[in-house]
């Protein structure tokens, strides 16, 4: 019997088989045979071409404006359309790709940047930072994070840099929270606890023990953040508290199309679509990353 | 929770001292250009010379008073404005709660049931895409439908008759209960399926009840009080979601009354209404707190 499985199974793969996989490679073999993954990083890899390329994809302008070719149907020379100014809609749309997902990744980096070294700070240091900090979180919760968004609107001034800043100051907690949490069930394990008895140095201890667990969770956060933030910018836009006019940007173009939906629906549905498709895509993308970066959570 | 009300009171008073150029500024310009002497004269009654700390006090025991100071728009007190325009949220935001637990609970309830199935992967794909899709544009696409398409619904503003009214309440709420339906579905299903997996329903079913019955008398009960964690915990970001949808719609509400007050540069009716808004959501999750002692008595014993 014995010698029979031997023959079966030719002893590398075995040896393959048993031999311990490290993390990053079992994370990647989890990414890699994910459908979503996969549909959702083509889909994303297309929209950062169309922003990259948005100058050689169209033979328009999204600013300029042509006054002979206003409000025009769609057709195969303008596929969404024409707006009130003449300017091409599927045009603006590319470029808008380029501002949502600059906006992004941008408010998203930023914003992990602040939280996540305050949450450690918060979690390794405990007392009174930890109270300070904590306490500032809880009242900036109290708060639909809209509504305190739109009031740093209002003391900044509505533009897209202004907008920008507003969210990274009102969504940093939302790291601090995570960070903070994950810092302080790690301080009390047995390994950490092992590492100090050894007389492991505080920076050993922060960057060799306690970072690597905290660096998948906030990857993940931050590729949900990046969906996130498109959809507020887009909604801070429309209400005109965020991307000013001209600017060829989703949320604002769907407020300017709101006039002009009777005639010209397209140019009120396809500016949605473009950032529907942009959310699914990298909530796909952060779907697979949890679920590949988990250990908890992989069989 | 006092604490807390202290923080949300010092934040908006911060905005007011932020936003650049005080409320004369904003006065002035409205109608004439004030004099230097003119605005000299108004800082000084309203106390606007004095050293932040005495102003920071004095509208701390203001506000306790409910005194939220003067719209520059319309001359009336903030309070006035605000308690105009609250009941349409309020009942906004029900609204909005109802139809999630209505359609979020049953299709959460199906797929636990039929896990794996296509009617599973089928809601839980619709869950994502409601998650994914932007609110306010569902708003406007379901507007292009049953407004300007079919003519069912008024697409903008507020019926006055009963009737008008709840007409007029469908899209808006609808469009709002967008927020949180793929996510509350998705906590109600994961919900089930973990409550499905423990041991006293495993008992239920071994002494011979019918699958309905452990379902729905056992099961169930202890599966929503999840759901009622997370429809409390997004309350806030219902509220906020408000603000965007009523501009959409038109609805009188806080949020448009927010929005307005901004470009208005009326900024003592915004500062209000944040005030209001943050006052709402510590209240709601007082009350889920309280709530928490009636419906599970594990919380009681604690």
């Amino acid at each position: 019997m014995a010698e029979h499985v031997a023959e079966l199974i030719p002893e590398a793969e075995i040896a393959e088989k048993i031999k311990p996989k490290s993390f990053t490679s079992m994370a990647w073999r989890s990414l890699s045979t994910n459908k979503q993954a996969i549909l959702g990083s083509i889909v994303l890899s297309i929209l950062v071409f169309a922003a990259i390329f948005a100058g050689q994809l169209t033979p328009y302008e999204p600013y300029t404006t042509n006054y002979s070719n206003v409000k025009q149907l769609p057709s195969a020379q303008h596929l969404i359309g024409t707006d009130e100014l003449g300017r091409d809609g599927f045009t603006r749309l590319l470029y808008g790709t380029r501002i949502s997902l600059t906006i992004g990744v941008l408010v998203a980096l930023c914003t992990m940047s602040i939280g996540v070294p305050l949450g450690a700070i918060a979690g390794y240091l405990g007392g009174v930072v930890d109270m300070v900090i904590m306490r500032v979180v809880d009242v900036l919760m109290a708060f639909p994070f809209l509504v305190l968004a739109i009031a740093m609107v209002a003391v900044v001034g509505p533009s897209l840099v202004n907008m920008v800043f507003a969210l990274v100051m009102v969504s940093w907690i939302w790291y601090t929270r995570l960070v903070r949490s994950i810092v302080l069930s790690l301080r009390e394990t047995e390994y950490i606890v092992a590492a100090q008895a050894l007389g492991a140095s505080q920076a050993s201890i922060i960057f060799r023990h306690i970072l690597p667990n905290v660096i998948p969770v906030v990857v993940v956060q931050v590729s949900f953040h990046v969906a996130e933030a498109i959809l507020i910018a887009a909604a801070l836009s429309y209400l005109g508290l965020g991307a000013q006019p001209p600017t060829a940007e989703w949320g604002a173009m769907l407020s300017n199309a709101k006039e002009l939906m009777r005639i010209l629906p397209m140019l009120s549905i396809a500016p949605g679509v473009a950032i529907m498709i942009t959310v699914l895509a990298i909530n796909f993308i952060g779907d697979a990353l949890r679920d590949a970066l988990d250990p908890t959570l992989r069989n | 929770m006092i604490p807390l009300v202290i923080g949300v009171t010092t934040l908006t008073f911060a905005l007011i001292h932020l936003i650049p150029g005080d409320a004369v500024e904003m006065i002035s310009g409205e109608t004439r250009q004030l004099t230097v002497e003119e605005k000299e004269r108004i800082r000084e009654k309203y106390g606007l010379n004095d050293p932040l700390p005495v102003q920071y006090v004095r509208y701390m025991v203001n506000l306790a008073k409910g005194d939220m100071g003067i719209s520059i728009g319309t001359r009336s007190p903030v309070k006035f404005e605000i308690s105009q325009r609250l009941p349409d949220t309020i009942i906004l935001t029900i609204t909005s709660i109802l139809l999630v637990l209505v359609i979020s609970l049953p299709i959460g309830i199906i797929s636990a049931l039929k896990r794996g199935t296509v009617i599973d992967t089928g809601a839980m794909t619709f869950a994502l895409i409601g998650i994914s899709m932007p609110a306010f544009w569902f708003g406007i696409m379901l507007m292009l439908v049953f407004g300007l398409y079919l003519d069912w619904l008024p697409t903008v503003g507020q019926g006055k008759t009963p009737l008008e009214f709840a007409k007029s309440l469908i899209l808006p709420s609808v469009t709002l209960s967008l927020i949180l339906v793929g996510f509350v579905t998705r906590i109600v299903r994961s919900s089930m399926l973990e409550v499905l997996s423990l041991d006293y329903v495993r008992t239920a079913r071994a002494k011979g009840l019918s699958t309905r019955i452990v379902n729905a008398r056992h099961a169930l009960p202890n599966a929503l009080i999840p759901v009622i964690t997370v429809i409390s915990g997004q309350f806030a970001s219902l509220l906020g979601g408000a603000v965007v949808i009523e501009q959409v719609f038109g609805w009188p509400g806080l949020g448009r009354l927010t929005v307005n007050s901004i470009f208005r540069r009326d900024y003592m009716v915004v500062t209000g209404c944040v005030l209001v808004f943050a006052f709402m959501v510590i209240l709601v999750n007082l009350v889920t707190d309280i709530m928490y002692t009636f419906i599970d008595p594990r919380i009681r014993y604690q």
